[in-house]
């Protein structure tokens, strides 16, 4: 099958990455202190030559440097820099196969489909220090499906995926070749089907069992599809409308692109009518900025699009007109977050040069570098364990040479889950794309211990063996007993394709329980 | 750090700036008086009528008596006296939204609501004076869905009036045979069957209606089924059927009627035939009508566009061709050309509209209630050239053109001389300026169109010749040097009275001419700067010759003449040594230029003499000392300092007036950044005391004189001529300007002739230099009447309506204007010039013939001040000074109704 001979080739590429960038090095001791640097938890205040202590992925505490640090904890001297929590993409089908699928309404897909490893996005996010990526379908679909929270580094969806589950993706603007006219009706239709289904569902179901009891008797059709709501069972949920069912159960966020102004209201109305009141989340793009008031007036968070600033022709007078869309949000105080671009421009492409345009229209960096961290994940709903320095977080931390806000800092290490998971001087397209640099000296030089960079060279082929132990490891961690929907539907496709160098996981394990 | 919080505060500024632009537009309108020449409320026409709009509602409507009876007067009052009003037009079919493009061939899914847009920016459909919408999902379906009604304008939860206001059928050919409709099953997989696309109805025309009432009862069996189509069709909505042929309307109406359902019917084309038994079902009609480019019908039943011969109002609409807004205005035209009264189609595109659709309750119609959706139209809204002049929606101000300067004003009777005259004509007016006067002259889009009604009567506005308005009461003798012009400004109360009367033009003179000569400027009485009101800073040199004094003229004229040699050498010289330039050639300097100043002996005045100087104070920090030598000639002085020797020849001089001095010490260009002036008073004989002064810094200034005698000394003078060679302009002298404008003949010379035999020497004079003038003539003129007619000159006249000379008493208005010699009038005074109408009125009852002293006012008065070129008469090119009357203005019962200047409307 053509898929499977991708899926593979796409392995074969991603060993070949992430085995010479040596990625998913693991330290030999599963607590990792960091010291030195200047930590910016963004839920709190900046700490000055800070100490994190990191346990099994977990941070187990922020403090200063008379923190005492355990003797088995391997530390790293992080003097000149700073550190910050990983950044948060809030909403990107970069990551996926093909952004959407040409069917206008599918419920039922998993962007766990068509999640590519191989692609240069996740390579490049982790180089921009982006550790957590919401990967959703894109803006031209009905209903496009369903979302999960993913790691940028891992050789398969399971192995990336942190967080199955997170939302559903809509749209009421008109996805291509389509019309309002056609999107609505097609969109209310598809609430409406379920409805009927459900409702179905619901009565066969008091029937079967007012069948087998005594205490309860038969209902006409009205009062069974009432009382039998609550008797519907996870396995009585069928592939096509299980997704729908989570939504209006709560279970999945939903995620709604409007892509003008005049959208936002049958998008706010459908919410108040559904009763997604959770997480829902508005995708905005085009002029839906002018909705502003609706929008502050319903109360819900929006994903802004990467491109920041709308032009608008004014229809009388010819003169074009700039908004500057954050600003818009911010003065009516409208929780936003911000995607990394789609396009090839490449500043738009850094979730930091978009947060530094926030500053340049007058945020303050402290609330424009929490836009792409806590306030993103937050958006997402994932906060309770992304987006800051604080204790009991997954430890994804980014050591950065300077303000992440400045263009002259980069990247230098990145750890996601307390694991090294990007060292700059060791990542090989840089070095191909900078031959006659010399790295040692000139990346080299601000830090203040070099031992440290030659200590993680030497230890990735002595550790290899454990790399696929420690991911393993933190899924465990991870995994609750809850149930786990998106198994069957998994299933049903191709089977997963083994990661080869590591003992494979657990097809299911890969996926938290989280619905 | 304060740069970087500045730059961030100024972006700051700037957004909350940008955001606040748009909100100001919207705030434009709220509560208001709406008084018009013709109002239109929808349903009935009312002549001089008003309505009340409060809260972005009508709350009064009906004849400006009965309104303005209540009125407490809080409201503006916005008065349209030559507009028509209407409420905002309610198209009752649009091509905004649509056609659909789902699959289903019958569905009610599909809702036209959807596909509005509410944040849309549709202010450029306002121009066609619609404000509301039917948006329909296409008749490109047998059952397309649910059309919805909506405002073009307002804000974005409140523009749709009716989302869901019908069902939408079409009976048209295009709906016939549609593609077969896919369902991609669910899951895909070799256990489920992908079933053939099914087809679906109609097949054929015949098929149509058959299709859609199995469909109908289909939904009643299963609510699911089309879009459900039972529960829109259960809840009665009226149907809303597109038909093109009449066999189909026969067949409509007989399921409407089978069915028991409201509707009503979009149709090109009504045969004359059925528009009883339409009557009869009460079923109505949107009248669709063949644009210019469609087909017209053929058959001789149809009336050309398919419009039926028609009794009174059925209750119809209008939409316009092809669902193009912008064929509205057509649409009324033609519709109303094929009415037993215009009129009546007003009610068409609005409140009949509005009815059909189902929103009477809001729009189409002006009644206490409506909303205030209204449109001010420049001429009745059929007319081909109608178009709006402000569109209200919700009582704000929606849209207005951006140029709407332009006029048309028609009168029964345009004056344009005693011999010509157009009657029924037209004049346009733009920006400021008469463009065309003719029978029909072009309507540009959005033009004001102002009827003078009957018996009006069109004139230039009067020009008074000689006046005081605006002087206020300045009585200082002024000469040609005095900026005359700087007095004048807005039009006050004062001048406000004047134009009133008539008088759109004055020539404003100072009330006394220093040493016989001055400066008058034409000033129109009525502008909102001084830009507006003149077109120079001068228009006319003023002199008074007397038996006695032609000397001082004749000196005038003579340094005038030098002056105007020096600049013409200049230009000369400037010419030459641009084209010198151009060709690459060397250009020679020319030698420093020495000038002897041989001083006069023995005269023993206050300031000749050698003085020695102080000056202290200010940004001096030690006092100074110099010696200055002066010579006094008249009241001008000269001088140069001798001690301590300058590097260069440094020349003072100035005037001195009393025992006041004042001047200036000419510094060579470039070496100070201002001229230093000095103010000084002479304290005692031999002492003075006062200011030097440059740019804002001042120092004291003392000196005594230590003798009598002025040095004699050479003035040695740079030629001017720049570095380059080029060649520098003479010194500007305010004074001898007015001079060189008479010889370079832009503005002609106004003469107050004195004395017997002045007249032909001062003929003489100006006809010899050919000069044009004009004459002011004393009660000798009676003894030149022969000389003015001969060398056609235009006579002023004075204030005395009669004279006696030599015995004989006589009325110069009749006894020069019979003779055809050109004559003004003046007023000489201040406001009391609005009473000049009144005095030629006099002239008239006297004997001078009404036309005459209505030329006398205007293209008379225009030729004695030179300006018949800009003003006095009705021609293209012209200033739009236009005066309505009702009557010749010359003949009893006549009143002035309007004055217009620079083409604006001067109000009472």
């Amino acid at each position: 099958m053509s898929t499977l001979t991708n899926k593979l080739m796409a392995l074969a590429i991603a060993l070949l990455v992430f085995g010479q960038q040596g990625v998913l090095e693991a330290q030999s001791s599963p607590k990792v202190a960091l010291t030195g640097g200047k930590i910016l938890t963004v839920s709190g205040a900046p700490v000055v030559d800070g100490t994190i202590l990191i346990e099994n992925g977990i941070i187990q505490a922020v403090g200063d440097g008379s923190m005492a640090i355990p003797y088995d904890a391997m530390e790293v001297d992080c003097s000149g820099m700073i550190l910050a929590p990983g950044l948060v993409d809030a909403h990107n089908p970069a990551g996926l196969d093909i952004p959407n699928e040409n069917l206008s309404v599918a419920p039922f897909v998993d962007v766990y489909d068509a999640i590519d490893p191989s692609r240069f996005f996740f390579e490049n996010a982790l180089r921009n220090g982006i550790s957590t990526v919401h990967v959703m379908q894109g803006n031209n679909c009905v209903v496009a499906g369903v979302s999960r929270i993913v790691h940028p580094i891992g050789l398969s969806p399971d192995e990336m995926t942190r967080l199955p589950g997170i939302a559903m993706k809509m749209s009421v603007s008109p996805k291509g070749g389509y019309d309002r006219l056609r999107q609505r009706a097609e969109l209310r239709e598809v609430f409406n089907e379920f409805d009927r289904w459900h409702e179905n569902l619901a009565e066969t179901r008091y029937d079967q069992e007012a069948e087998n009891s005594d205490e309860m008797n038969p209902l006409p059709p009205a009062e069974a599809r009432e009382k039998g709501k609550a008797l519907i069972r996870e396995e009585d949920l069928d592939d096509r409308h299980r997704h729908l069912a989570y939504l209006d159960g709560g279970k999945l966020g939903a995620w709604i692109h409007c892509g003008a102004a005049t959208d936002v209201a049958p998008a706010l109305e459908m919410i108040e009518k559904r009763g997604w009141n959770g997480r829902t989340v508005l995708v905005l793009s085009g002029d839906a900025h002018l909705a502003a008031d609706e929008i502050a007036a319903a109360k819900v968070p929006v994903v802004l699009d990467s491109d920041l600033i709308h032009r608008e022709r004014d229809a009388i007078t010819g003169d074009v007109e700039e908004t500057f869309i954050p600003e818009v949000m911010r003065r009516k105080r409208i929780r936003f977050a911000l995607q990394s671009g789609r396009s090839n421009v490449i500043p738009e492409n850094l979730l930091t040069y978009q947060a530094a345009r926030l500053v340049r229209s007058g945020m303050s960096q402290e609330q424009a570098l929490r836009a792409i961290t806590l306030g993103a994940a937050e958006i997402c709903g994932v906060a309770d364990q992304y987006g800051s320095i604080e204790k009991g977080k997954v430890a994804n931390i980014v050591m950065w040479t300077g303000n992440p806000l400045e263009m002259t800092s980069w990247v230098q290490k990145v750890w996601i889950e307390g694991i090294l998971a990007y060292d700059r001087e060791k990542d090989a397209r840089l070095e191909r794309l900078f031959p006659e640099a010399p790295e040692a000296e000139v990346v080299g030089e601000p830090l203040s211990g070099e031992g440290t960079a030659a200590e993680s060279a030497e230890e990735p082929p002595a550790e290899k063996g454990e790399k696929g132990g420690a991911v393993e490891k933190a899924d465990d961690g991870e995994a609750g007993g809850s149930s786990e929907p998106l198994k069957k539907d998994r299933k049903s496709g191709d089977a997963p394709p083994k990661p080869a160098p590591a003992p494979a996981p657990e097809p299911d394990s890969g996926n938290k329980g989280g619905l | 750090m304060l740069k970087g919080k500045w730059s961030r505060l100024t972006g700051y500024l700037l957004f909350a700036l940008a955001m606040l632009l748009p909100a100001q537009e919207t705030m434009a309108g709220g509560d208001f008086v709406l008084r018009a020449g013709h109002l239109h409320t929808g349903q009935k026409a009312i002549a001089d009528g008003a309505i009340v709009v409060r809260d972005g509602r009508v709350t009064e409507s009906g004849t400006w008596q009965q309104v303005s009876a209540g009125l407490v007067g809080d409201l503006p009052i916005l008065h349209w006296p030559d507009a028509y009003v209407t409420p905002g037009m309610v198209a009752a079919s649009s091509g905004v939204v649509g056609p659909h493009r789902g699959q289903e061939s019958i569905s009610a899914a599909y809702r036209a609501v959807d596909g509005y847009n509410t944040y849309g920016d549709h202010r450029p459909l306002l121009e066609t004076g619609v404000t509301t919408i039917h948006v329909n999902p296409g008749e490109h379906r047998l059952m397309s869905g649910q059309g919805a009604v909506a405002k073009l304008v307002g804000a974005p939860s409140e523009r749709v009036l009716s989302d869901s206001s019908d069902l939408s059928i079409s009976l048209r050919d295009q709906v016939d045979s549609p593609d077969p409709l896919l369902e991609i099953p669910f899951p895909a997989s070799s256990d489920v069957q992908i079933e053939p696309p099914a087809p679906q109805r109609p097949a054929s025309r015949i098929d149509r209606l058959l299709a859609l009432q199995e469909a109908i009862s289909q939904a009643m069996e299963d609510p699911n089924a089309h879009g459900h189509l039972a529960q829109h069709w259960k809840s009665g909505a009226p149907l809303r059927i597109a038909v093109e042929s009449m066999p189909d309307i026969q067949s409509v109406l007989q399921m409407l009627a089978a069915e028991g359902r409201q509707g009503y019917l979009v149709t090109d084309s009504v045969d004359s035939g059925l528009k009883d038994q339409l009557a009869d079902a009460g079923v109505p009609v949107v009248l669709r009508m063949n644009g210019p480019q469609g087909d017209i019908p053929s058959g001789g039943v149809l009336k050309p566009y398919g419009f039926p011969q028609l009794n009174g109002d059925p209750g119809w609409a209008l939409a316009p061709p092809g669902n193009d807004l912008s064929q509205m205005g057509w649409a009324i035209s033609e519709a109303a050309a094929h009415m037993k009264s215009p009129e009546s189609v007003i009610p068409w595109v609005t409140h009949n509209a509005a009815s059909i659709l189902g929103v009477a309750d809001r729009v189409g119609h002006l009644e206490a209630g409506a909303d205030a959706d209204i449109v001010i139209w420049n001429d009745a809204p059929w007319e081909i050239h109608a178009r709006p002049l402000e569109v209200f929606v919700d009582g704000l101000r929606a849209w207005q053109p951006e140029e709407k300067s332009a006029k048309v004003i028609s009168a029964d009777t345009i004056w344009i001389s005693p011999q010509e005259q157009i009657s029924h004509g037209q004049v346009l007016v733009e920006d400021g300026k008469i463009t065309a006067v003719g029978r029909k002259v072009s309507h540009p889009p959005h033009c004001q169109i102002i009827q003078g009604g009957s018996g009006s009567f069109l004139a230039p506005g009067f020009i008074d010749c000689y006046g005081h308005l605006g002087l206020d009461g300045e009585t200082a003798s002024m000469g040609t040097g005095d900026r005359l012009h700087r007095l004048l400004g807005v039009t006050g109360l004062r001048e406000h009275s004047v134009a009133l009367a008539g008088i759109t033009t004055q020539l404003m003179a100072p009330r006394r001419l220093q040493r016989g000569s001055g400066i008058g400027v034409l000033a129109k009485t009525s502008g909102s700067s001084r830009a507006h009101r003149i077109a120079d800073d001068y228009s006319l040199l003023l002199l008074e010759i007397s038996d006695s004094g032609f000397g001082a003229t004749r000196r005038l004229f003579d340094q005038g003449k030098k002056y105007l040699e020096s600049w013409q050498k200049y230009e000369k010289d400037l010419a030459e040594w641009k084209k010198k330039k151009a060709a690459g050639e060397k250009i020679e300097k020319s030698k420093e230029e020495e000038v002897e100043k041989v001083q006069e002996e023995g005269l023993d005045d206050p300031l000749t003499g050698i003085w020695e100087l102080t000056v202290s104070g200010g940004p001096i920090p030690e006092p100074e000392t110099a010696t200055i030598s002066i010579t006094l000639t008249g009241s001008e002085w000269e001088g140069r300092v001798v001690e301590p020797v300058p590097p260069i020849p440094v020349r003072i001089s100035g005037t001195l007036e009393g025992t006041t001095l004042s001047g200036v010490i000419e510094v060579p260009d470039g070496d100070l950044p201002d001229t230093p002036r000095i103010e000084a008073e002479l304290t005692g004989e031999d002492s003075l005391s006062g200011k030097i002064s440059i740019l804002t810094f001042s120092a004291d200034l003392t000196g005594t004189r230590t003798s009598k005698e002025a040095k004699t000394f050479k003035v040695t003078r740079r030629k001017k001529q720049a570095d380059d060679g080029r060649p520098m302009p003479p010194r500007v002298r305010a004074n001898l300007e007015p001079i060189r404008s008479v010889y370079e003949k832009k503005i002609p010379v106004l003469v107050a002739v004195s004395g017997f035999d002045t007249l032909p020497a001062v003929v003489d004079y100006f006809t010899g230099q050919e000069i044009p003038f004009a004459v002011q003539l004393d009660e000798n003129m009676r003894f030149h009447k022969d000389l003015l007619i001969e060398k056609k000159i235009p006579v002023l006249l004075p204030e005395e309506m009669s004279f006696e000379a030599a015995d004989v008493s006589y009325m110069p208005s009749t006894y020069l204007g019979r003779s055809g010699i050109t004559v003004g009038f003046k007023s000489s005074a201040g406001d009391g010039a609005r009473r000049l109408p009144f005095r030629v009125w006099n002239e008239v009852a006297n004997g001078m013939a009404p036309d005459a002293a209505l030329s006398a006012l205007t293209t008379g008065a225009a030729h004695v001040v030179g300006a018949h070129d800009r003003i006095g008469s009705i021609q293209p090119g012209m200033d739009a000074d236009l005066l309505i009357w009702k009557g010749h203005p010359f003949e009893a019962g006549s009143r002035l109704e309007r004055v217009f200047v620079n083409g604006e409307e001067v109000h009472r």
